[in-house]
């Protein structure tokens, strides 16, 4: 039987609490999408709909009291575990604040940051992991896709846009697939700048997510700078980013729109005001930077579509 | 001339004896002089190829000559048991390893406490108080090796003839 994908994180739980997932309703865990631990206090599953806490026997209950407190060694341990007990292996990542996990899961940390010359070097006294169980979505991406097309079968320079956690990642990653594997359109080569190891999910250089076969990942890598190596390097039609929003990005976007390839973008807002307050977003808008705006929201599940728009925000 | 046989078997018994002490003293010079080797490997591949610790302890297990086991059982447990840390997978290792001095094991027991719990610059830092006392034990096992070891096989000579003259 095909493991759910919150059983892929179970290895990198300490057993205690392990114990309790394994005992939990499994239905319930299906629908899991976070799982945050802090020392001293229960851990907490975030659901598409709602949160409860872990009881010591494995029961979701709703009050933080009937929870079973994770303690401070398990907390550590849980770190070593996701560290694959190689903590100096993974300074990179966690100077970023996150790892990946196999599978593309990713386990977000907070603690102290031990800074050099100003810059963050590294985290220590982990004091919080927030585990983010990746679910890609295969044809999620199907419905929308030809209202991204032009006349002649070419994506649009899209900007898709929602509050966080409204799945625009996944809708992003599965756009990727799509377009790559040529599926509802001609196949296209695609250049990824996957800054935050979100879209791709690369572990070793492998990605641990499906983002069909004519992509490359630049793994990592800040969007301007990825933007302008990718273009210089791997000829993409169609180049993606994962949540711009940066002066730098605007202009390598700008550089790339005017070289002749398509631009695949994502942004955080929740509405189109909130989009025009964001003045590196609001400049490129007016600019007429995107051809299509895709606003998603979580009323009906993460990855709702509320409006498709063009340049000049017209509904289309 | 079945005298002459016992004698002989008498004398064979203390001089092997002897020579098995002296070899005692030996393969611990050789197993922590393995071990130092091996630790050595192990700072190498996380100063410089920064692989995660089952990886490392693998390759530090091929250059741990007959301390290789310990860096080997370690690097498998890591590997395959669920839920296990570094430290865990090396005191599991460290108690399947051959008999060894309670002394030596303490010694290596200390490696558990830090392994895979910081950065490179402190666990190389970590593992280089370790090293130094591994080649300070190393020194030591070393010289009762040479001194010891000459002790043991004259006194197994000595012995036997001893013995054989008052038997006879």
């Amino acid at each position: 039987m095909a493991k759910l994908a919150y059983q892929q994180i179970l290895p990198y739980l300490p057993a205690e609490l392990r114990e309790m997932l394994r005992h939990a309703d499994e239905r319930q865990l299906a629908q899991l999408e976070e799982l945050r631990l802090k020392p001293l206090t229960p851990p907490l599953c975030r659901f598409s709909e709602g949160e409860a806490f872990l009881s010591a026997d494995g029961a979701l209950v709703k009050k933080a009291a009937d929870g079973a407190p994770l303690s401070l060694s398990d907390l550590h341990k849980t770190v070593m575990l996701l560290s694959d007990s190689s903590f100096y292996a993974v300074e990179e990542e966690l100077r970023r604040g996150y790892i990946t996990l196999p599978g593309g899961h990713r386990a977000g940390l907070c603690g102290r940051t031990v800074l050099q010359h100003g810059e963050i070097k590294s985290l220590k006294e982990i004091s919080a992991v927030n585990i983010r169980i990746a679910r890609p979505v295969a044809g999620l991406a199907a419905p929308l896709l030809p209202r991204l097309l032009d006349q002649q079968g070419q994506l649009h320079h899209t900007l898709i846009v929602s509050a966080p956690r409204g799945g625009k990642t996944t809708l992003l990653r599965d756009l990727i697939r799509a377009l790559s594997d040529g599926e509802g359109t001609a196949p296209a080569h695609i250049g990824v700048v996957d800054e935050r190891s979100e879209l791709a999910a690369m572990r070793g250089g492998v990605p641990q997510l499906p983002i069909g076969i004519r992509s490359d990942v630049l793994d990592g890598c800040p969007k301007a700078e990825g933007i302008t190596m990718l273009l210089r390097s791997m000829g993409p039609e169609i180049i993606v980013c994962d949540e711009i929003g940066r002066e730098e990005d605007a202009a390598a976007i700008m550089e790339a729109i005017h070289g002749g390839v398509r631009m695949l973008c994502s942004a955080h807002a929740s509405s189109q005001e909130e989009l025009f307050s964001r003045p590196v977003l609001a400049s490129l808008l007016q600019h007429q930077a995107f051809s299509r705006i895709v606003m998603l929201s979580r009323r009906q599940g993460p990855g709702t579509i509320e409006w498709v728009k063009d340049g000049s925000l017209q509904p289309c | 001339m079945l005298k002459l046989c016992g004698a002989l078997c008498i004398l064979a018994a203390c001089v092997i004896a002897g020579w098995q002490r002296a070899q005692a003293l030996e393969q611990r010079r050789r197993w922590l002089q393995g071990a130092h080797q091996g630790l050595l490997a192990l700072m190498r591949e996380i100063d410089y190829a920064a692989d995660p610790m089952p990886q490392a302890l693998a390759a530090a297990a091929e250059l741990a000559g007959p301390a290789g086991d310990l860096f080997r059982r370690a690097a498998e447990y890591l590997r395959d048991s669920s839920g296990c840390t570094a430290g865990e997978a090396w005191l599991q290792a460290l108690a399947d390893s051959s008999p060894l001095a309670e002394d030596d094991r303490r010694l290596l027991a200390m490696a558990a406490e830090g392994l895979g719990v910081s950065d490179a610059a402190n666990q190389l830092k970590a593992l280089e108080l370790l090293r130094l006392r591994l080649e300070r034990a190393e020194l030591d096992a070393a010289g009762k090796a040479a001194q010891l070891g000459k002790i043991w096989k004259a006194l197994g000579w000595g012995g036997g003839a001893v013995l054989v003259l008052l038997l006879l």
